[in-house]
């Protein structure tokens, strides 16, 4: 933890052996694409099995979080450690192979067919199963990324905004499933989104990003079971959750005008 | 396969356009020895392929065609994808393309004789020389469009590198290598024949030769026709459906 200091450490991207019963830590000491700093000082630890939400304005950062904690992104100063090794990622966009049909898409990454089956009639994908992604809903192509996430048997699950443009029936049915996958076999999640009621139904734990660069804001447990939360107590919490969530946007909406302006140029 | 018959009418219209406009040229022409009429090439044609040996220097010249085909596309393909991977490679290489790319065949083919000898090796390899360059070049383009989305998705999935292969990069190359095949074939049709003339004593290129010496130029029209027919067998029977296949996902 006393490498927090090192604000001016070079880029260290190191990683220790894999565990997966263990807290998973990213320490990060800053992000740079170019010139432009987007991530500054953020210390994570998720410890195994816990499910964190992450929530913050667009643009700050979110999604290179996700890729650095999946090793997708190495060029960060900083380091990972044990970092499980099936990692479950569902990116923002769906991501299928388009020349592979949505049953081929989930069996590359899962070998057992019936294993497949069982996760598209889940999904309610059967009927799609033998489609290719280009002939599918933009909904159906997310619910088969979800499919192919859980399909991993996931220590580790990335979920960058997986349930944006979904209507809400099919968001909630996903919701459920991603609570029940989670209860039985405890991945590890951690997942991006704006909804704030989303948020609180799901997470543990739910983290605000924001400012310049982009650090960990606030932070808020939940350690009320998620199958005891109904939606008295989801508005209830909410109104708490919006005034701290505000209260980083004005604080920091200044800074974020200037940022975009300057991205812009650049 | 289908034969849609609203889709081959306008292929029919105008094969019979043509072959109209070259019988006007044939009675028209003052010398019919010169400008065989189509019915006198056909009929060459019949009595080159069941008497003749036609068969047999097609059968030589398509193996001449098909050995440097795929040892062009093996090369050129694996050239090219080095060069499309790897900055380093392709800045290396890059200067040995454009010169190979550059050098008459004809210079080539007369070369690889004078070398090596007038030998079938000497002529497969200039024929092959000559393609080389432009598969690498085509596909040195197709690995530079690879979606490095994909190519993510594979890593965080920790796909194998015979899964990234067959499901990702086969697959979006598949277009790029269709193309060398098609621009492939075409080129190297050609080049055979012009080594096979120079160097060989059978195979098409030989016999044109030997026609346009005789200055039989129905023969030589019917050796054309059976080339012209092979390549179409080989369009509608092996390209054609195999880009179908590879492009079905693209059929909303």
């Amino acid at each position: 933890m006393n490498a927090l200091n090192a604000t001016t450490a070079e880029t260290v991207a190191a990683e220790s052996e894999p565990a997966t019963q263990e807290t998973l830590n990213v320490e990060l000491f800053g992000k740079q694409f170019g010139e432009q700093v987007v991530l500054g000082d953020i210390s994570l630890s998720l410890p195994a099995g816990s499910f964190t939400v992450i929530t913050g304005p667009s643009g700050c950062g979110k999604t290179t979080l996700i890729k650095i904690i999946a090793g997708l992104d190495q060029q960060f100063s900083g380091f990972t450690a044990n970092r499980p090794l099936n990692t479950g990622i569902a990116f923002q966009e769906p991501r299928l192979i388009p020349w592979r049909t949505v049953r081929d898409n989930i069996k590359l990454v899962c070998q057992s067919g019936d294993e497949v089956d069982r996760l598209l009639a889940e999904m309610g994908l059967l009927d799609a199963a033998d489609r290719f992604p280009g002939q599918i809903s933009l909904g159906m192509a997310r619910r088969a990324a979800l499919a192919r996430a859980f399909a991993v048997k996931p220590n580790l699950l990335l979920l960058d905004e997986p349930l944006v443009s979904l209507d809400e029936g099919n968001a909630e049915r996903i919701r459920q499933q991603l609570l029940a996958l989670w209860l039985q076999h405890g991945p590890t999640v951690m997942m991006v989104t704006h909804d704030l009621r989303e948020a609180l139904q799901l997470a543990d734990r739910i983290l605000i990003l924001g400012g310049t660069p982009t650090r960990i804001q606030a932070q808020r447990e939940y350690p009320q079971p998620q199958y005891d939360r109904d939606s008295a107590w989801i508005e209830q919490q909410l109104e708490t959750l919006k005034i701290e969530v505000d209260a980083c946007d004005s604080h920091q909406a200044l800074h974020q005008c200037n940022r975009e302006a300057q991205i812009e140029k650049a | 396969m289908q034969v849609n018959v609203s889709r081959s009418k306008p292929f029919l219209l105008s094969m019979g356009a043509f072959v109209a406009l070259w019988w006007i040229a044939a009675i028209s022409a003052a010398d019919p020895v010169l400008v065989p009429s189509p019915w006198v090439v056909v009929q060459s044609f019949w009595q080159h392929l069941t008497q003749g040996e036609l068969l047999q220097h097609l059968a030589i010249t398509l193996l001449r065609v098909a050995t440097a085909f795929i040892a062009s596309l093996l090369i050129g393909a694996a050239t090219g994808c080095a060069m499309g991977f790897s900055e380093r490679t392709d800045r290396l290489l890059d200067p040995w393309l454009i010169l190979f790319l550059n050098i008459p065949a004809l210079v080539v083919m007369i070369l690889c004789y004078v070398w090596i000898g007038l030998t079938e090796v000497a002529a497969i390899l200039a024929v092959a020389i000559n393609k080389v360059p432009n598969v690498a070049v085509i596909m040195r383009e197709g690995t530079r469009t690879l979606d490095p989305n994909l190519a993510e998705m594979a890593r965080a999935y920790r796909l194998g590198r015979w899964q990234r292969c067959r499901h990702l990069i086969l697959p979006q190359l598949a277009p790029y290598l269709a193309a060398s095949t098609r621009s492939g074939i075409a080129l190297i049709w050609k080049i055979v024949l012009v080594v096979e003339l120079l160097g060989r004593s059978d195979g098409m290129g030989f016999q044109l030769h030997l026609y346009f010496q005789l200055f039989e130029i129905s023969s030589l029209l019917a050796y054309a026709l059976a080339f012209i027919l092979v390549m179409q067998m080989v369009e509608f029977l092996l390209l054609k459906p195999w880009e179908q296949q590879i492009n079905r996902w693209r059929q909303s």
